[in-house]
């Protein structure tokens, strides 16, 4: 009697150990799965209507951010007609593991992205059309991943939210933009403290020559935008009600001061996709904050100017800084909705 | 000579040291404590523990300052316990940990404890784990997760029941501690916990331990 019992013990558990996991698609869907790759153990969370077939892969910004705080009131107005993939990139947000230093870096993060869109349709099957969502960073990790090789056969479209697919081209321009708005606000009374300083370390410091001075430009070009009354709505809350704080400053201490970290930092301040935009040829959606100092919206235009794309669209969001999704969220939900019903 | 005897005084006299007047040593029957426990985690991680808790040896302090005299106990002590709690939307980690410290107890209820953790941490990831090779097969890892060292420090806070006026064989203890997972992607991973336990003496569950009965006097 004990030896059949055991012996349906382990054949059970071999069963269920080969079976494929039936994965149903459904109107509500709130599930989290995992990619383990190059030491790296990364989450995505899945919510909203993956039965639509249609799935918006969201890349964080950053780098390491996360992308945790983008569920909910953010983008939660996409979730009735379509699903949402919040993936944690390796070394960012709740993703854990083991990685090694020298994993972090770009072409390793594309790798990430291509394992984790076979991922998905493996998982949701190939009918699930994947639209890659890139936000800040996550603009220059979707634009790597399109020039390269035939990715773009297995995305539906690209939409990019602020995206800094040319880094030292943001840089230059949002150092212009603090420069000249602040020039502006001056003359008007309005935060002159405030702006003098923020005009003052921009002449002062005219080139991002080091990670330290580009972390600070871009501390001030996310404080100015409370100069020109952007709103934005209290996303600590939504950070801590889903993922760790803990967890998240791991991370980026890890980024920010270890010297791996800031080799990845220093690689990125020279990252440039521009001259490969042109090989971007799926429907192309540009989503820009009017007011984003971080990644000024010429950057959009540049990317529109470029894009091969026969269908490509470039949408400002007029109260609007860096994060659109925050500050013109019903705007933005429209923008993309439209976007995806044209070209599903 | 006197310059030494000096020294020795205000060395003394700084670092409040105690003179030992008397000192014996014999041994005493201390109970053994197993523990239930609850669990968090800051900021969003709820779990359980369970252990036992063995005295090492005891001391007995008595202390004659300015003509009062206190009666203190100081008892070494170690710890094993397990444990899990979850990480909502991430995992659910399983623990084995070792703990040894000094528990500190005047003639009250209250007493106090502080102790040095090290373990082990197992993760188990929430849903399903995917692994791509290099050829663009994907396969599934079941109950995939990390192997962590764990170590850290906590403090104790408790109330002895058995030293109250109805003795009943519990202790109820709040305890802050401070640890680390190590190696959390090429670096550690901090955390800050709160446990509060409820220990439980079985009347027959005790073990006999070197007492060194101590007088100090200043």
């Amino acid at each position: 009697m004990k030896r059949i019992f055991i012996f349906i013990l382990i054949t059970g558990f071999c069963i269920s150990s080969c079976k494929k996991e039936t994965v149903h698609l459904n109107t509500n869907a709130n599930e989290l799965f995992w990619l383990s790759n190059a030491g790296a153990d990364m989450p995505v969370w899945v919510k909203g209507n993956t039965a639509s077939h249609v799935m918006i892969l969201f890349l964080h910004g950053g780098p390491g951010d996360g992308s945790y705080r983008f569920v909910g009131f953010q983008t939660n107005q996409l979730w009735k007609n379509y699903s949402f993939a919040y993936w944690d990139q390796r070394d960012a947000g709740s993703a854990a593991g083991n990685s090694i230093y020298s994993n972090l870096n770009l072409p390793q993060m594309i790798e990430d992205l291509q394992k984790l869109v076979t991922t998905i349709h493996y998982r949701y099957g190939n009918d699930m059309e994947i639209f890659l969502m890139g936000h800040s960073f996550g603009g220059l990790l979707g634009c790597g991943y399109l020039v390269q090789n035939n990715n773009q056969s297995n995305i539906k479209a690209w939409i990019e939210v602020d995206g800094a697919h040319d880094y030292p081209l943001a840089d230059k321009l949002e150092r212009r933009m603090l420069i000249d708005t602040g020039t502006s606000e001056i003359a008007k009374g309005h935060y002159v403290s405030e702006w003098t300083n923020i005009v003052d370390y921009c002449r002062k410091h005219p080139v991002r020559s080091s990670v330290t001075i580009g972390r600070k430009t871009d501390g001030l070009a996310s404080e100015a935008e409370d100069y020109v009354n952007i709103n934005h709505s209290k996303t600590a809350i939504g950070i801590f009600s889903v993922s760790s704080p803990v967890t998240l400053g791991a991370n980026l201490y890890k980024l920010y001061f270890t010297e791996a970290g800031n080799d990845f930092l220093q690689q990125l301040m020279v990252a440039s996709y521009t001259p490969q935009l042109n090989k971007i040829t799926i429907p192309s959606l540009l989503i820009w904050g009017q007011y984003d100092f971080t990644v000024p919206m010429e950057c959009g235009y540049n990317a529109l100017s470029r894009l091969s794309s026969s269908y490509k669209k470039l949408v400002l969001m007029p109260h609007s800084g860096h994060t659109p999704m925050d500050g013109d969220p019903d705007l933005f939900a429209k923008t993309v909705s439209d976007f995806i019903e044209a070209v599903k | 000579m006197h310059f030494l005897k000096t020294i020795l005084l205000l060395f003394a006299c700084c670092f409040g040291i105690r003179q030992v007047l008397a000192q014996t040593v014999d041994s005493t029957s201390l109970p053994v404590y197993t523990s239930a426990g609850f669990l968090y985690d800051f900021p969003q991680s709820f779990g359980a523990t369970a252990g036992i808790a063995l005295p090492l040896n005891y001391h007995n302090i008595f202390i004659n300052k300015k003509r009062k005299e206190k009666q203190k106990f100081r008892e070494l002590l170690t710890k094993s316990e397990v444990g899990f709690y979850r990480y909502r939307f991430n995992n659910t980690s399983f623990f084995f940990q070792q703990s040894i410290g000094f528990k500190y107890q005047h003639q009250k209820q209250y007493y106090f404890e502080w102790l040095l953790t090290a373990g082990m941490l197992r993760t188990f990831y929430d849903g399903t784990v995917y692994k791509v090779s290099s050829d663009g097969a994907v396969s599934m890892l079941k109950n995939f997760g990390r192997l962590y060292a764990l170590t850290g420090m906590s403090a104790v806070f408790g109330f002895d029941l058995e030293k109250s006026s109805k003795p009943l064989p519990f202790t109820v203890s709040l305890e802050p501690s401070l640890w680390v997972q190590y190696p959390y992607n090429s670096f550690f991973l901090p955390h800050i916990s709160t446990r509060l336990s409820i220990d439980y003496h079985f009347p027959s569950f005790n073990i006999f331990v070197h007492q060194k009965n101590i007088k100090r006097g200043l």
